[in-house]
């Protein structure tokens, strides 16, 4: 395979997932358009099912030629394969033509593979996780068009095609947050409506910068481009060149760099933009775990390592990376530790593992930040593709107790009032929506038990245990995941974490180190309070949990409508009372995910091990060991030659690269040994007694720093009252008051005026005459008469 | 030679005196005559200043007297029609009962 077979096959990456999005979504518009699922016949049930094969075979086939690709670069000594022209965007007048071109370069090629596959295993997961939602074919439209976006995005050669991508990737996002748009209430988070705006408008600050970045970049290129056309100056080489030679000032790379770093910040969900993304969890899992967690939010860190060359000459810039990272890092793994809702842990665990890569990046650890990029992409989307699971069995399993009930009632007001079937309709039906109001709104406001206060919220840990016994590839994998991401060693995220926090204290940035260090503990911590209260400890409460909601419900309302004799047991005979009969005896079981829901698990949690010794130290296991450095190398080459005329450049020894690894190792041991602690051996007391040993710490960390408090009181009521104050004030007081002014004034005189005109001859001929005379003094008085 | 002077101040005291007229008088055919005594009035300053000011055969202050004649007699015709109108209408052509300028 040469250079030219890669040229001619490159533009297929991208392109076919669109496709697949096209076919689906003509599918979807002729044959299946807001019909329900169950309304479907079975010419629609096969289209409908189409557009997931439709979807998978696109994905399938860009993963392909990915992987060829891939191979390719590693057995070529070329390490730059670039597409000029596919085609050409706005064609208009000689120079005013924005080519579309696509490259291959180790970065590109790594993102692409990292891409496709995490986007297959979402793709086969959702065929079970979506199966019974009236969506589906949209679903399978929306996602290999973010696929196709996101490979736009990390595949163009120029950073107006950059930006395009950038920006459809938000858009497929914000489709995906909202993917349930209809929903009304989700168990007091936000809901997907308002969470893909949220997404969108912060991103739009990032992009703000972002924006601005480009157009700096194309005001500077402008003197440098001899003979370039005009936009094809903003080709990634042709800018590079201009900065690697030195022509740009320091001030104007510092500003450039942190313009560009602001839309990563965005994207990436780095403080103080990472608000959106812990909402954006409204959208299904899947979703999550390949945009939220896996791909999207890494084009922040593709995009500060695309500029290396840019970036590497401020240190200033590199600085502010590296603040900003760390201190993410640190939110994410503080928050993480004290959140209920399972996804919202393994959110803020995603805003801390970007910060990770952001402060890699900050100590220029180039090659880090992209080994734990690939790692964090497998293990996370391995986590939540399992949350998934799990909230998927949890929501079965609620909704089939609806049903139970819904058939119970009626089957008892039948018995209770066998000659007024009218009646009991009407108390069957009351007592099943207060059933199932309980469980979703909860049954007294003011109570202090948070189940009855709150609801049953499906995502909630409390409520959950011991699902080993229902689902164990789930589980198994889940574990696995959860330990790379802790860094528990000979992990991936072992290896990776460790060279970023290597990298670090290298640079002697002790303090960097340190916190990095601390938040790896907490990360060790959270992820494992997961798993064990998840997973491993405790018992099944959600049948329980679920009945105590529904009988209070019903007792509340049978005694409004004043029904004598009822027995909520009767009703519920979903659980017989305790859980652990009821497994025995009723219908309730977890629903077990189906193989191509653990199909993907599986092999996730197979890289969530394998991937990491692609990265092994060099130090210690000899030179050639770390396959991805010697394959990335290519790419952050700029950077490392700045770096080598500087006195940054430092190679690591071999003691201390030990110690490092040893440090790390018991670090994340211990966050797992605290996890097993406390939520294994003494789910029922510990954690009860540790918050409240920490007092206001864990109110800050459980309330998320307060972030959203603090950003609603500044920039929704000050932002508010602020443009109060310009309507009421500024526009309204003295811009209309002008307006109207100038026209009250006008009428006044014109009231006065029109007393002049009386229709009477003689009058004109008077104001004529006296005009006349005022004429002849002005003239007699200025220029005077001589005789 | 009369000076100038003197047919201007008699030219003065005629327009004047239809300015009064026309200012003063209640008959719309009065008012009329006035203006044409003010018209007048004006030509003799046309014909007075043509005599002083022009040095040889100059004719622009004549001509100009003969176009206001000419334009007098037109209006006269029009004004006569308008007055005529006027009486058969209201049958009043005194000045101060017509204000239908106004409407």
């Amino acid at each position: 395979m040469t250079a030219k077979d890669v040229e001619s096959i490159l533009w297929l990456v991208p392109i076919i997932p669109l496709v697949a999005s096209f076919i689906n979504a003509f599918i979807s518009l002729a044959f299946l358009a807001s019909r329900k699922k169950s309304d479907l016949t079975a010419g629609q049930r096969f289209a409908r099912g189409l557009t997931g094969v439709i979807g998978i075979t696109a994905i399938i086939s860009s993963l392909t030629i990915s992987i060829i690709l891939l191979v390719f670069l590693q057995g070529s000594s070329e390490h730059l394969v670039s597409v000029k022209e596919i085609f050409i965007w706005i064609p208009s007048g000689d120079d005013f033509q924005i080519r579309f071109g696509l490259m291959l370069d180790p970065l590109t090629s790594v993102m692409t593979v990292v891409v496709t596959t995490i986007s297959l295993m979402v793709h086969i997961f959702s065929t079970g996780y979506m199966k019974n939602e009236d969506g589906f074919h949209r679903f399978y439209t929306y996602l290999p068009f973010f696929t196709f976006s996101m490979l736009l995005l990390v595949m163009c050669n120029n950073f107006l095609w950059l930006y395009v991508g950038w920006e459809l990737v938000g858009l497929s996002s914000y489709l995906l947050i909202g993917f349930w748009f209809a929903k009304k209430y989700d168990w007091g988070r936000m809901l997907p409506s308002s969470a893909n705006v949220k997404a969108f408008v912060v991103n739009r600050i990032g992009d703000f910068g972002f924006g601005l970045g480009v157009m700096w970049l194309f005001v500077i290129m402008l003197p440098h481009g001899e003979g370039i056309p005009l936009f094809d100056r903003l080709n990634y080489e042709n800018v590079f060149k201009v900065f690697e030679e030195g022509l740009v000032d320091g001030k104007v790379v510092f500003l450039v760099s942190i313009l560009l770093f602001m839309g990563a910040m965005g994207k990436s969900a780095q403080i103080p933009l990472h608000v959106w993304l812990p909402d954006a969890m409204a959208g299904p899992t899947p979703v999550s775990a390949l945009i939220h967690a896996a791909t999207m939010v890494t084009a922040g860190v593709y995009l500060v390592g695309r500029i290396n060359p840019i970036i590497v000459r401020s240190e200033e810039a590199i600085a502010v990376v590296a603040v900003i990272g760390i201190l993410t890092a640190f939110f994410g793994s503080t928050v993480g530790t004290t959140q209920k809702d399972i996804k919202a842990v393994m959110a803020y665990s995603t805003v801390s593992q970007l910060g990770y890569m952001f402060f890699a990046l900050g100590v220029y650890g180039w090659v880090a930040a992209f080994f734990h990029l690939m790692t964090h992409a497998f293990f996370k989307g391995l986590l939540f593709l399992g949350c998934g699971a799990v909230i998927h069995s949890n929501e079965d399993t609620i909704k089939e107790m609806f049903e139970e009930i819904h058939h119970n009632a009626e089957e008892w007001a039948k018995k209770k009032y066998p000659d007024d079937p009218a009646k009991a309709a009407e108390y069957a039906f009351e007592l099943f929506e207060a059933a199932e109001n309980a469980i979703e709104y909860g049954v007294d406001p003011n109570s202090d038990d948070r189940l009855m206060r709150d609801g049953l919220d499906p995502q909630d840990m409390d409520y959950m245990g011991n699902y080993f016994k229902q689902m164990p590839v789930v589980a198994i994998s889940m574990t696995f995941g959860a330990a790379a991401l802790a860094g528990v060693p000979l992990t991936a995220g072992f290896w990776s974490k460790d060279e970023i926090l290597g990298t670090a204290a290298l640079q002697g940035q002790w303090w960097i180190y340190l916190i990095g260090l601390f938040s790896a503990l907490l990360t060790a911590f959270y992820s494992f309070r997961m798993i064990f209260s998840v997973f491993w400890s405790g018992s099944y409460r959600l049948p329980n949990a679920l009945t105590r909601l529904a009988h209070t419900g019903m007792q509340k309302k049978a005694t409004e409508l004043g029904i004598q004799y009822f027995n909520p047991r009767e009703i519920i005979e979903f659980v017989g009372g305790n859980a652990d009969k009821a497994r025995k005896q009723v219908k309730v079981h977890v629903h077990k995910p189906g193989w191509n829901m653990q199909a993907p698990l599986a092999f996730l949690a197979f890289m969530s091990i394998a991937a990491g010794y692609v990265g092994l130290p060099n130090v210690i296991f000899g030179n050639g060991v770390n396959q991805i450095e010697k394959f990335l190398e290519p790419t952050f080459e700029p950077a490392l030659k700045v770096m080598e005329n500087s006195d940054i450049a430092k190679q690591p020894d071999f003691t201390g690269t030990l110690i490092l690894l040893l440090v790390s190792a018991v670090v994340s041991l211990t966050g797992v040994g605290i996890a097993y602690v406390m939520y294994h051996k003494n789910r029922e007391t510990l954690p009860e007694r540790a918050m409240r040993l920490s007092g206001p710490l864990y109110y800050i960390s459980r309330n998320k720093w307060y972030f959203d408090e603090v950003y609603d009181l500044i920039f929704i009521k000050g932002g508010l009252a602020f443009f109060r104050f310009l309507w009421r004030g500024i526009d309204v007081f003295i811009i209309d008051g002008i307006v109207n002014g100038v026209g009250y004034v006008t009428r006044l005189i014109s009231q006065g005026l029109r007393k002049v005109q009386t229709g009477f001859v003689t009058n004109y001929a008077l104001y004529i005459a006296l005009g006349l005379v005022v004429v002849v003094a002005i003239f007699y008085l200025t220029v005077g008469v001589k005789f | 030679m009369i000076p100038t002077a003197w047919f201007l101040i008699l030219s003065g005291v005629l327009f004047s005196i239809g300015l009064t007229g026309v200012l003063m008088r209640r008959n719309v055919l009065v008012i009329f005559m006035c203006v044409e005594l003010m018209m007048n009035a004006v030509n003799i300053t046309f014909v007075a200043f043509a005599r002083s000011f022009t040095k040889g055969i100059n004719l622009a202050g004549d001509n100009f007297v003969v176009f206001v004649v000419t334009v007098a007699a037109a209006e006269a015709a029009v004004g006569l029609a308008i007055i005529v109108s006027l009486a058969t209408k209201q049958s009043s052509v005194d000045a101060d009962s017509i204000g239908m300028l106004k409407d």
